[in-house]
């Protein structure tokens, strides 16, 4: 393997801007990774050499010049295939857009090309980002980069798997039951779900307007800080983004964490939690400990009724922005995605904005009784250890709704409540599939999210392994 | 309770156009069901006055 592909993002783009190396030699080194792991891991959509190695020159030529280019100046990245570019197609991993131009480019993507990073491809994911294990029935089943047998999670497969399988450096992902941080606990990649309206949705596909959210999954927690950088703030084109201002999330990230209260939760998180997980997630605690973090037990209130008014305005969403495609073409769906919008269309009126109603003494819940004792939350992503991609093909059949509830049961209710998640790699379960934790924050307080991830990466080494080729 | 729920559920959808896979209406309607339950009783926890704009409100004021 290249040198340059052991290299994080923020790493390259340090060595592109000292001169070291250069955008065309990191464009040189990943286009054959990327195709060689896409034989293995299915990971890719589309790859533009060509492109991407004229976008690469034009990248070195603009440095040459003393032009600066960005943060991400060089970087070679490719993304999840639901972030539009005007004029060419997303497939949205679904057979109904894979020949639909999009309207328009999408601000997340317009923001990474004005910090200077390279796209050089697009992604397999979720058909229309709706299933959490990575199966996709059209274009084939991702696979993950640590065993091809296992599972990737989802939705943003591709994204998970590539940057795992070192065959991109960052990549754009979207979260709105947990499709950020189950792909990188199961492939070992770290991922940011940022806070609701962190992140402008303009021009990403959409899944459920009132939980979807935008953020990158890469190497290391600072790729991700560098990532959230560049595409976080307020966009006159999406009216639900932010205007609270965004942080230097990079300036901060090497101040102490000393001090610092985690909380553990005493219920729901650690109910029937894998044995071996749970001996890692206690590992990473013992490692905030030694940073001089403060572990403290916190109860969790009423997760399973905001799990479940997560799941109710999800599945009543995508219902409703699919209803025409789902009366005019079923049989172009998946019998799974298909089976999951049948079930949104079912959602009443008052379920679905009862749920809306809660969602905000949910919150006043949580920031009371949670985050008034704690910095930030602690808690395993899934609570099961990661099963093969066979065992979970389960389509659209009778076990479908028994195992969506399992994957997802520890990530919806965070979507619900609209709060940031940063999910870390922190070791290997014992069948070698890697594991992560996820760091809950208060609203908008990723930047705390990043120090106590990038101070427990400082502090331990498993963001530097990497799967055989 | 309707004596038949996933008939009925087959029939609500068919009315909004969608063709439900007789295979899947029991499952289905047993999903929703249990989602009508968690409703009721989550319902009871909020205010008569409370809209869901609210909670962007309290997303924005939450940040430290």
């Amino acid at each position: 393997m290249s040198d340059l592909l052991a290299m994080s993002a923020a790493e390259l783009a340090r060595a592109i801007r000292a001169r070291k190396t250069s955008s065309v030699e990191a464009m040189q080194a990943v286009l054959p990774a990327a195709r060689k792991a896409h034989e293995r891991l299915n990971c890719f959509v589309r790859i533009d050499d060509d492109g991407a190695l004229a976008a690469a020159r034009a990248s070195d030529a603009a440095m040459a010049r003393g032009r600066n280019a960005g943060p991400l100046a060089g970087v070679p990245m490719a993304h999840k295939d639901m972030y539009y570019r005007e004029g060419e197609c997303s497939s949205c991993g679904s057979k109904i857009t894979r020949d639909r131009p999009a309207p328009a480019t999408a601000t997340a993507l317009k923001r990474l090309d004005a910090a200077g990073a390279v796209q050089f491809g697009v992604l397999n994911m979720t058909e229309f980002a709706y299933g959490p294990t990575g199966h996709n029935y059209h274009w084939g089943h991702c696979r993950n980069a640590w065993n091809p047998d296992y599972l990737t999670g989802g939705s943003s497969s591709g994204s998970g798997t590539s940057v795992a399988a070192r065959a991109n450096f960052a990549a754009l992902g979207s979260d709105t039951g947990g499709s950020i941080r189950l792909p990188s606990h199961f492939c070992g990649v770290a991922g940011i779900k940022p806070t609701y309206g962190r992140v402008s949705r303009a021009g990403a596909m959409p899944l459920s307007f009132s939980m979807d959210t935008v953020g990158p999954l890469a190497r290391t927690v600072e790729d991700c800080a560098l990532m959230l950088h560049s595409i976080a703030g307020q966009d006159p084109a999406d009216a639900t983004s932010s205007a609270l201002p965004v942080p230097d999330y990079l300036a901060g990230l090497e101040r102490p964490v000393k001090g610092q209260r985690i909380g553990v939760p005493t219920a729901y998180f650690r109910d029937a939690l894998d044995p071996g997980i749970e001996k890692l997630l206690d590992a990473s605690l013992d490692a905030f400990r030694s940073l001089g973090c403060e572990i403290v037990d916190v109860a969790i209130p009423g997760m399973d009724a905001w799990n479940r008014a997560g799941t109710a305005i999800i599945a009543a969403e995508a219902a409703a922005m699919h209803a025409n495609w789902l009366r005019e073409r079923p049989q172009d769906y998946s019998d799974q995605v298909r089976a999951r919008l049948e079930i949104g269309a079912g959602v009443t009126a008052i379920q679905y904005l009862n749920a809306l109603r809660l969602r905000d003494a949910a919150l006043k819940t949580w920031l009371a009784e949670v985050m008034s004792r704690v910095d930030a939350v602690h808690a395993p992503v899934v609570a099961f250890a990661t099963p093969s991609i066979a065992e979970t093909d389960v389509g659209g059949g009778a076990k479908m709704n028994e195992l969506m509830a399992l994957v997802t049961r520890l990530m919806r209710p965070v979507n619900y409540l609209g709060l940031p998640s940063l999910a870390v790699p922190c070791g290997f379960q014992t069948h070698g599939l890697p594991c992560a934790f996820q760091l809950i924050g208060r609203p908008f307080d990723e930047g705390l999210l990043f120090r106590l991830g990038h101070a427990y990466q400082r502090a331990t080494d498993w963001h530097t392994r990497r799967p055989t080729p | 309770m309707p004596t038949d729920p996933a008939q009925t559920y087959t029939d609500l959808l068919a009315l909004e156009g969608v063709a439900l896979e007789p295979a899947r209406a029991a499952g289905v309607a047993e999903l929703l069901q249990l989602q009508l339950e968690t409703e009721r009783k989550a319902t009871q926890l909020i205010a008569f006055e409370a809209e869901p704009s609210g909670f962007a409100r309290t997303l924005r004021e939450g940040a430290k």
